[in-house]
């Protein structure tokens, strides 16, 4: 029984093969002007890590920002009940309560109930402060790439405060202690913690219970974590693969609907 | 001295004599002090012989100069020019402010906006680049929309995306610049609206010399309002006033 989730988000796409309850092949890539064209791309990587044809997969189902762009899918979902999905799948044991999940023009805190339904969830994408965006301008202005991020992050011995929340003054902010000769790694710490307060402000707004997981594609960058962690006061359970939980989640729903068919009398 | 630009005047006997405007720096003293020189020259007056005084963000920088508030200034500077204005939204480079005045002219309320980038000079120069438009063309540019264009994200960062994917749909240049003034607009007149004075109300500052802008800002009130003849020297007419060039 093979399923495809396709998570087409705002600034990457992210795809997930699975076959008999098992990923056996993703992809990732940055999203391009045309929302289809790149998600037939990124599904075709994943199709070949799998050692598969688009024709074997049965059922496909698209998440995220753009998912009605695309032709591919069968169904579609939203990213929080994706999201979710995923991480039941994922951290199957951990009884987890809390999903904090930064995108990279939205940020979510999702709170599960006991059997892990969703209870309630809080949103931000009206603001480019507090989502990936605002750690990827801020990179840009510092000439690091967005991968070096977090473990130059590690190096700081103290943080610099970022004082500004919109993400244009704060570049401002930033060209100016770059001029100032402050050291690189105080301000990238300082970034992440900005951003680590604002996502702490908003996952108490729904109650931040353990165990709490963090996705998206920013919970790679381990500065982001300690930020995040420090801030909470927690320890964070951080998937393998956090930029591909939600397509997970997609694939995951896709193969019970497949499940559903095969099992009809 | 703003955020973005630094602006100064000469004056004497209530008259202007001569205004400019430079971009402003981190090391302010040397090119402000060059800018001060080159004005009183073009005034006719000799240089250092006159009283200076210093407003906005960076005023800190210039030693010697008297100083004082951007609020002031800006009271100040709208009630030299129009001796009636009872409400003056100073829309700068990196935030808008909105001052109440009381018939003396004394300050009796105030609101800003300075935590957000979207509305304010830095906004529209983000979206001028993303569109390969003079920042200084903006107003004239909307004029021509036959109907503005929808912008659905208020943040800076986000709309500036939108436009881009505006500009690859091929929608009109001047009518994605008529959806950003109108932007604009509507957070001033919000403010605007918000505020408790009646009587004339003022637009200063460097925004406020787009036509669009204020057109459409008048369009939203339904009734005029008054724009200086340089809009950007409100506040450094304010200061110069202070160091006594009404008199």
């Amino acid at each position: 029984m093979i399923s495809a989730g396709i998570d087409l988000g705002s600034t990457y796409v992210k795809a997930v093969v699975m076959v008999d309850g098992a990923v056996k092949g993703f992809a990732v890539s940055a999203t391009g002007p045309d929302h289809d064209v790149t998600a037939r791309a990124v599904l075709g990587e994943a199709l070949q890590m799998a050692g598969l044809k688009e024709a074997d997969i049965g059922y496909i189902v698209s998440t995220g920002y753009g998912r009605r762009v695309t032709s591919l899918a069968n169904e579609t979902i939203s990213e929080i009940g994706a999201n979710a999905e995923g991480t039941r799948f994922v951290a199957q044991k951990l009884n987890v309560r809390t999903i904090l999940d930064i995108g990279g023009q939205d940020t979510k805190a999702i709170a599960l109930d006991e059997r892990l339904n969703i209870e309630t969830f809080a949103m931000n994408d009206k603001c480019a402060a507090g989502t990936g965006r605002f750690i990827e301008a801020l990179a840009a202005v510092l000439g690091v790439g967005i991968d070096d991020m977090g473990p130059l992050s590690l190096q700081s011995r103290s943080p610099l405060k970022i004082t500004s929340t919109c993400t244009v003054f704060a570049r401002s902010e930033v060209v100016t202690l770059m001029a100032e000769g402050k050291p690189r790694e105080d301000i990238i710490a300082g970034i992440h913690e900005s951003l680590a307060k604002r996502l702490a402000t908003m996952a108490r707004k729904v109650g931040v219970k353990k165990e709490v997981f963090f996705d998206g594609g920013p919970a790679r960058n381990v500065g982001m974590r300690k930020a995040l962690e420090q801030e909470l006061g927690i320890t964070l359970v951080v998937p393998e693969r956090p930029q591909i939980v939600t397509a997970t989640g997609a694939a995951v729903l896709a193969a019970r609907k497949l499940e559903k068919t095969v099992n009809r009398p | 001295m703003g955020a973005l630009w630094t602006k100064a005047v000469v004056m004497d006997c209530g008259k202007v004599l001569a205004s400019g405007a430079i971009r402003s720096s981190m090391k302010p003293a040397g090119p402000v002090g060059e800018l001060v020189a080159a004005l009183s020259g073009k005034a006719g007056v000799i240089s250092g012989s006159a009283k200076l005084s210093a407003t906005g963000v960076g005023r800190k920088n210039m030693a010697g100069a008297a100083q004082l508030t951007d609020i002031m200034a800006f009271s100040k500077g709208a009630r030299f020019i129009h001796p009636a204005t009872r409400i003056v939204v100073d829309l700068g480079g990196q935030g808008v402010r909105l001052m109440e005045l009381d018939q003396d002219g004394m300050m009796s309320n105030f609101t800003t906006n300075d935590k957000c980038s979207t509305g304010t000079g830095c906004f529209l120069d983000i979206m001028a680049a993303a569109l390969g438009v003079d920042p200084a063309h903006m107003g004239i540019a909307s004029q021509a929309a036959k109907e503005p264009a929808v912008i659905n994200t208020s943040c800076t960062v986000f709309a500036e995306s939108e436009v881009v994917t505006l500009v690859a749909k091929k929608r009109p240049k001047e009518e994605i610049i008529a959806g950003l003034n109108g932007m604009v607009a509507k957070r001033v007149v919000a403010m605007i609206n918000s505020a408790s004075t009646k009587g004339d109300i003022m637009l200063a500052g460097g925004v406020a010399m787009n036509v669009g802008v204020v057109a459409a800002v008048e369009k939203e009130l339904k009734r005029k309002v008054i724009i200086p003849l340089e809009p950007n020297m409100v506040g450094a007419i304010g200061a110069a006033v202070s160091a006594g060039g009404a008199k």
